[in-house]
This record gives C-alpha cells, sequence and structure tokens, in this order.
C-alpha cells in the first residue's frame, strides 16, 4: 500500500445543476502532512466529507487504506480516520471532557482499562490533562478545539482531517494549535483559507478551484505564487506579504 | 440572562450535579432507575382518598435528600412549572366531589379536598423521584440502563438525541434572540412579523447541528448500542441499595404504616 487514501475520477453534486467535483483525482501517501486551501465554497469540506462517508460520490472511487468508501465499509474505513469538525461545539456532546474523549474508544469496544489510558493521552497531547473532569459546556473556544482534537485522538487514528481548524481562534490560541499539530506524527489532511496557518503545518498543497485541483505541490512553492492564488480568490499569506515589502 | 440563558443554565446545572462523585452518583444507573421506577409506581397505585398511606411514600424523597447534599428547595424550584401544572388540573376536584368526608362543627372537608390533596402529593412525589434519579445520574447512564433492560436501542438512542437536541434548540434559540435583540434595540420582545423566519430559521439551523452532532457520533464507532464494557456490573452495595429501598417502599406499600403507629400511639395513649 503506497497510499493511504486515493480519489480516482470522483464526481459529486449535491443537486443536478450545479456539480462540485468532476473527475477528482489525487491521492495521500502515509506520512504527508496535506493542506487543502480555496476560496469559501469551492468544496473543501464537501471533499472532507466524502472521504469521511458523511457524503457519497456520484461516480469514481475513493480508497482509504485499499478499501472503497462505501456504506457498507464505513465502520471499517471509519477506524483509520480522524475528523475534526469546523464547529467544535457540534463535535463535543457528552457532559464532560472525558466522557466525551471517551466515547469514541468505548465504541469500539475497549476495555476500560485501555480507554482509560487513551484518554488520559489524547488530553496529553493537547495539554488539557487538566481539563478532564470539566464540563464541556464551560471550555472557552480555544480549550473546546483542543477538546474536540482529544476526543478524535483517542481512537488512535491513522490519519487526521481537520475544517477549518483555525477559525474563530484569537492568535495565541492559534499559534498554540500549530505546535501542537506539529507534534503529532500521523498523516494529515487540513482544509483552510487561513494560508498562513497552512504554511506552517503542512508540507503538501492542494489548490481547488470551481473547475478541481488548480496546483498541486510544495507548500511554500504554491503559496508564494501571488498571481495564481489571486486567480482563485485568495491572497498571499501575510508571512510573504511581508518579505515581498 | 433572559429565560431561554436561565433554562440552558439549567439543564447545565443538572448535568453538573449528575457527574459529580458522591456516593449515590457512583452507585449502579440500573439500581437507581429500578428503584425510582417502582417507587413511581407504587406512589401512582395509591387510592387517591388514601393520603395517609400516601405521605409515607414521602419516605423515599426525604431519606435521599438527607443523605445527599442535593437541596429539597433548589428542587422544587426545577420542578416549580410541571407542579403548577399538576395544580391547575386537581383543583377542580373539590368542585366535582362534593360528597363531604368528614365533618367538623366548623367546616365540611369533602372528598374533592381529599384527592385534590392526593393528587398534588403523587405529582410532587413522582417528580421529586424523578428529579433525584436525574440529579445523580447521567443521561448516558439511564439510557444505558434502560439498553441493559433490554429496552430497544432505537428508543434509547432516541431519549439520548432528544435530550441533546433540547440543548441546541435552546442554544439556538438564545443565539437567535440575542442577534435579533441586538439588532432592533428598541423594540421590546419580537415584532410579529419577525416570527416567521426567526422560527423558520431557529428550526433549520437546530436541525443542522443536532444532524452534525450525530454525524460526530457516528464518526467515532456510534451504531445505536451503547458500548457493552463502558460501565462495570452492578456491585453488592448497589444490589443491597436495590434491596433495601423495594423492602421498604414495599412494607410502606402494603401496610398502611402511618395509621398503624397511629393506633399504637392512641392505644399507648
Ligand atoms: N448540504 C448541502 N446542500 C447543498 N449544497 C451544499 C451543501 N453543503 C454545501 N453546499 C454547497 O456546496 C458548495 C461547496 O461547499 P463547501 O464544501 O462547504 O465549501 P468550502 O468548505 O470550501 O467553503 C457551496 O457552494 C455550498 O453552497
Ligand atoms: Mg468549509
Amino acid at each position: 500500500m503506497q497510499h493511504i487514501i486515493s480519489f480516482s475520477q470522483v464526481s459529486f453534486s449535491y443537486d443536478k445543476d450545479n456539480s462540485i467535483f468532476k473527475q477528482l483525482s489525487f491521492s495521500i501517501a502515509p506520512g504527508e502532512k496535506v493542506g487543502l486551501v480555496g476560496a469559501n465554497g469551492v468544496g473543501k469540506s464537501t471533499l472532507l466529507k466524502l472521504l469521511v462517508g458523511l457524503e457519497f460520490a456520484s461516480e469514481g472511487t475513493i480508497l482509504v487504506k485499499d478499501t472503497p468508501v462505501t456504506k457498507k465499509t464505513l465502520p471499517q474505513i471509519r477506524k483509520h480516520l480522524g475528523y475534526v469538525f469546523q464547529d467544535a461545539n457540534n463535535q463535543l456532546f457528552s457532559s464532560t471532557v472525558f466522557r466525551d474523549v471517551a466515547f469514541g474508544p468505548e465504541n469500539y469496544g475497549l476495555p476500560k482499562d485501555v480507554v482509560d489510558k487513551r484518554v488520559t493521552k489524547a488530553l496529553s497531547l493537547v495539554h488539557m490533562e487538566a481539563f478532564a473532569d470539566k464540563p464541556v459546556y464551560k471550555l472557552s473556544g480555544g480549550e473546546k478545539k483542543l477538546a474536540s482534537i482529544a476526543s478524535v485522538l483517542s481512537m488512535e487514528p491513522d490519519f487526521l482531517i481537520m475544517d477549518e481548524p483555525s477559525i474563530a481562534l484569537d492568535p495565541k490560541n492559534r499559534r498554540n494549535l500549530i505546535t501542537i499539530l506539529n507534534s503529532l506524527s500521523m498523516t494529515k489532511l487540513i482544509a483552510s483559507h487561513d494560508l498562513d496557518f497552512i504554511l506552517d503545518t503542512c508540507d503538501r498543497c492542494i489548490l481547488l478551484s470551481g473547475n478541481g485541483i488548480a496546483a498541486d505541490g510544495n507548500t511554500s512553492d504554491i503559496l508564494s505564487q501571488k498571481d495564481l492564488l489571486e486567480a482563485h480568490n485568495l491572497e498571499l499569506p501575510l508571512s510573504y506579504q511581508y518579505r515581498a515589502k | 440572562m433572559n429565560k431561554i440563558d436561565r433554562a440552558l443554565h439549567e439543564i447545565n446545572e443538572l448535568d453538573y450535579l449528575a457527574k459529580r462523585d458522591q456516593w449515590i452518583n457512583r452507585l449502579h444507573p440500573l439500581v437507581k432507575f429500578v428503584v425510582t421506577f417502582f417507587y413511581l409506581l407504587f406512589v401512582v397505585s395509591f387510592n387517591r382518598y388514601d393520603l395517609l398511606g400516601l405521605f409515607s411514600m414521602f419516605l423515599y424523597p426525604f431519606v435521599l435528600f438527607e443523605l445527599t447534599d442535593l437541596s429539597f428547595s433548589k428542587a422544587l424550584r426545577y420542578l416549580k412549572l410541571p407542579m403548577v401544572f399538576v395544580v391547575c388540573i386537581s383543583i377542580w376536584n373539590p368542585f366535582f366531589e362534593t360528597a363531604p368526608y368528614f365533618v367538623t362543627n366548623h367546616f365540611t372537608v369533602n372528598y374533592g379536598v381529599i384527592s385534590m390533596l392526593g393528587l398534588i402529593c403523587k405529582g410532587l412525589f413522582t417528580l421529586l423521584a424523578v428529579f433525584l434519579l436525574i440529579a445523580t445520574t447521567s443521561i448516558e447512564d439511564i439510557c444505558h440502563s434502560l439498553s441493559l433492560l433490554h429496552v430497544p436501542h432505537i428508543l434509547t438512542t432516541l431519549l439520548l438525541l432528544i435530550y441533546r437536541y433540547i440543548r441546541v434548540l435552546l442554544e439556538e434559540v438564545s443565539r437567535t434572540l440575542n442577534a435579533y435583540a441586538l439588532r432592533a434595540p428598541l423594540q421590546k420582545g419580537i415584532h410579529w412579523k419577525s416570527w416567521g423566519s426567526l422560527v423558520g430559521q431557529l428550526l433549520l439551523r437546530s436541525i443542522d447541528r443536532a444532524n452534525e452532532i450525530y454525524q460526530s457520533m457516528c464518526l467515532r464507532g456510534f451504531e445505536g448500542n451503547f458500548p457493552a464494557n463502558s460501565i462495570e456490573k452492578p456491585q453488592k452495595k448497589d444490589w443491597l441499595y436495590l434491596f433495601l429501598w423495594l423492602l421498604f417502599l414495599l412494607i410502606f406499600r402494603i401496610f398502611p404504616v402511618f395509621s398503624i403507629l397511629g393506633t399504637l400511639f392512641t392505644v399507648g395513649g
């Protein structure tokens, strides 16, 4: 197995008239950190949903570790995938942080002591040990984000998928999140229009446009091309803007 | 704080109470559920004129409020609304059942008054028992114990999701009202023209969010059933708790303990 996921000739539309993807193909190898960028509404979130089986492609195949994503294979493929929602409020639903982080491992039928270990480990990865017994509704926005990441890490996924992780985070929390993400070694796919965030966390970058993939390559190569980005309604990352001046 | 935020606050507070580390919270949810269930059954089964018998059922909430640090007055505040409802229903009895129950020199108490008091007692006791269950057991644990009793998964999942949906709905209501109030500062309440679109938006948004929460559960391996090993089996102390309460309740249900005590005292005196 060379690829952890691969899309081949994938087409998708929410309704007949406007298609979101036509014949989309790309793949990601184990260990890669991939940023998925593009303007609002190009279909970043949709692509992630196809990957975890919240939506299904009308044409083409999506493979996760060589298993095609279909209704039947969902339980199997979802064990490998950790999907962090854009809005942490919708991801966390249990009464306490601990219970929420334990939810995944418990569902997979792990014995209690293993569950406890996993929860402790996941919380320590995001530096949230002190919050284990806190009620979720008492967390700040940044803490909720970290808790939602922990609730996915406790399932020990091979592949971390995040939708707009930096949205609604203040600079300090954002910086903290970047540090934490960079300390995690698994394969990652991060969708965002925060290009600086992608620059700091990913080594490969896929630029999505209305017609499919507009560019795919080294993050710093792609995100430094002013004309390319502007053609797709994006702007140079701030760090490059300063450099240009 | 507006009324919605207060409701949210109350739900959160209940959640908080349920997850504390107290002896009664640590008891197995199944035995607490079963005790509550039989308590409700016993309370409801009393004849509605048997006030003395009913009063003896106050033993259960009384003892639990004594043994835990839950506050009785706070519980009453939670139960205000349903209690008003109970009172409204039972308040008509005195007008319908006019046959005299007992007569003194000064006034007559008719059957309706007795049955009204009986109904209010039943309402209060059952609500208190449910409050005691919810304030010491998380909704996840309650659903889990239901599934241990072979209640179909679809029902337990439904209960769990409804409970979560209530919170989502309240949050959305609060957010919508705040957004509206901020942009219509001079308006008191909501203009009738806006009601339709506000409610529509609210429904769509809260359904969207509830759906996403459900997806988040599915993505983490949820398939409608509760993991078998997330809760330990009941232990000796759990069985003992169950046994003692059932014994007490049964004794108080079968024997008119208060009347017997009363006769004893009158005989003695
Ligand atoms: N559930 C849905 N039903 C219909 N259209 C949708 C739905 N979700 C998203 N869309 C549309 O699909 C397009 C892509 O959306 P999305 O994947 O959320 O974009 P992005 O995440 O890149 O901002 C948008 O035009 C959006 O309006
Ligand atoms: Mg999106």
